[in-house]
């Protein structure tokens, strides 16, 4: 039974490009048939933090008018066997996609693919509407800041309403990904807390991304930040991928980092507060 | 009061025309706009706005008018003024603001489990709303009846919509973006953050926030 997730989050620049391609890459990694879609038409980004840009020969858009089949224009990762994308085009926009369109690709690649994980673009109109239109699981991107999580509610708000399994009265299963989390700036109370964060969203939480140097590596040499296996960052999205399918895992990188002293001598912390 | 005129005769549906000027082409645009299928409809005529008096003339061309537009004139509606005027061409008045409350005739009450999220409208027509999750910034609920959150309030409620002030809101908890019962209105500037459970009324034409 074949799965559609649609990773998104109302507001840009959360880390959705970045958290489809790696949430791909470690279903793939698991042995999962994947294919991951860029919606952004006009604004392609996904085969760039994939590292397959040279390789861009027919997108979404050419699938859909027709011009192209589907095999023509997914392209094959080369770090996994399993793992296939299809890039949205990048001269036209948003309008070029249609709700019958989508639904024909989805519904052929259903029968090839175990997830097909829809990377949405930001904002509310037609090219995020018709991202998590045919999803069965909503992946929503958030970082720990209030602009980020008002848009991410009202994500939340259209999922429960206007996609296709809320339409015939299913429920779509709501995962909530904080990106960008800083546990020492949530510790000074510079940051809000994952905790709270999950609450006001009222969404169980998916995993926790701290912030991480690895991630930008990652971007520019086009390589998914869940293979570098040594970063916090890929430690993260492989824990969340694992959460995804069913595991248990308790979350990390919620706690503030000790230093090496800290570790050294538990008792340091206290007496810097009593002093 | 178009609860009373309700209560008294079955099933009356009543028009409110509500005038803010008493010129002669302002009310025949007013009047020709209110019923545009030109069925035969009850009207009550709301000069809550008017501040001077007009002459039994008056009253008598503005119910011919009403009359070629098939609007039938039900009451009138002044608080402010002495409406001998009406009297005498025997149109009843309303002078009190509310007449009943819809909550008690329409005792229906919607229940709702899930957040109201950022951008999202609950509006309930008749009775009462209940929530057993949060509300939360940007998002609005309405109800004609009172409303119970039981979650934390953070967007707008408005409660009495139809202009019921016996109306009342039940937080839990938060800090709600605005709140109104009845046409009046609390921002959220005046409001007090809640932690405890308090709730809002309205009291001597103005809204009271207190503690359970």
């Amino acid at each position: 039974m074949s799965k559609v997730i649609v990773i998104t989050s109302g507001k840009g620049g959360v880390g959705k490009t970045t958290s489809a391609a790696a949430i791909s890459a470690g279903l793939a990694l698991k042995g999962k048939n994947t294919c991951v879609i860029d919606f952004d038409v006009g604004l392609r980004n996904l085969d760039l933090v994939m590292g397959c840009e040279r390789r861009v020969i027919y997108d979404i858009i050419n699938v859909i008018q027709g011009d192209a089949n589907l095999n023509q224009a997914l392209i094959k990762d080369k770090r996994t066997d399993k793992l296939y994308i299809l890039p949205a085009s990048q001269t036209r926009d948003k309008d070029a996609l249609t709700l019958e369109g989508v639904q024909k690709i989805i519904e052929a690649l259903k029968e090839r693919f175990d997830f097909i994980i829809c990377d949405s673009p930001a904002g509310i109109e037609k090219g995020a509407q018709l991202a998590m239109h045919f999803a069965d699981e909503a992946i929503i991107v958030t970082n720990p800041e209030i602009s980020s999580i008002r848009d991410s509610d009202r994500m939340l708000g259209m999922i429960a309403s206007k996609t296709d399994k809320a339409i015939n009265n299913q429920s779509i299963t709501e995962h909530l990904l904080i990106t960008r989390y800083d546990a020492d700036r949530v510790e000074k109370g510079e940051m809000m807390k994952y905790t709270d964060i999950g609450e006001i969203l009222s969404v169980k939480i998916l995993g926790i991304i701290p912030e991480s140097p690895a991630v930008l590596d990652a971007s520019n040499t086009g390589s998914p930040v869940i293979f570098n296996t040594t970063s916090d960052a890929g430690t993260a999205y492989a824990d969340a991928v694992a959460r995804l399918l069913g595991s248990d895992i308790s979350l990390k990188f919620c706690q503030p980092k000790k230093s090496f002293i800290q570790r050294l001598n538990p008792f340091q912390k206290k007496e810097a507060a009593t002093t | 009061m178009t609860r009373s005129a309700q209560a008294t005769q079955e099933v009356v549906h009543t028009i409110r025309i509500c005038i803010t000027s008493t010129q002669a082409d302002y009310l025949t645009n007013i009047i020709a706009t209110t019923n545009p299928q030109n069925t035969t409809q009850y009207a009550i005529l709301d000069m809550t706005h008017i501040q001077t008096m007009e002459s039994p003339a008056w009253f008598r061309s503005i119910r011919s008018l009403m009359r070629q537009y098939n609007l039938i004139l039900l009451a009138v509606r002044n608080p402010q003024l002495s409406l001998e005027v009406c009297k005498a061409l025997k149109i009843p008045t309303i002078d009190t603001p509310t007449q009943g409350t819809p909550a008690t005739l329409n005792s229906s009450t919607t229940y709702r489990k899930t957040p109201v999220r950022s951008g999202q409208q609950v509006y309930v027509k008749q009775g009462n709303l209940v929530i057993h999750n949060h509300i939360n910034a940007g998002a609005e609920i309405a109800a004609e009846g009172n409303i119970y959150i039981f979650g934390s309030a953070n967007g707008k409620v408005l409660a009495g919509i139809s202009g019921d002030h016996n109306a009342r809101i039940y937080i839990h908890s938060g800090y709600p973006e605005l709140i109104s019962i009845a046409g009046y209105s609390l921002r959220s500037d005046d409001l007090k953050a809640t932690t405890v459970p308090s709730y809002f009324m309205i009291k001597n034409g103005q809204i009271f926030q207190n503690t359970i």
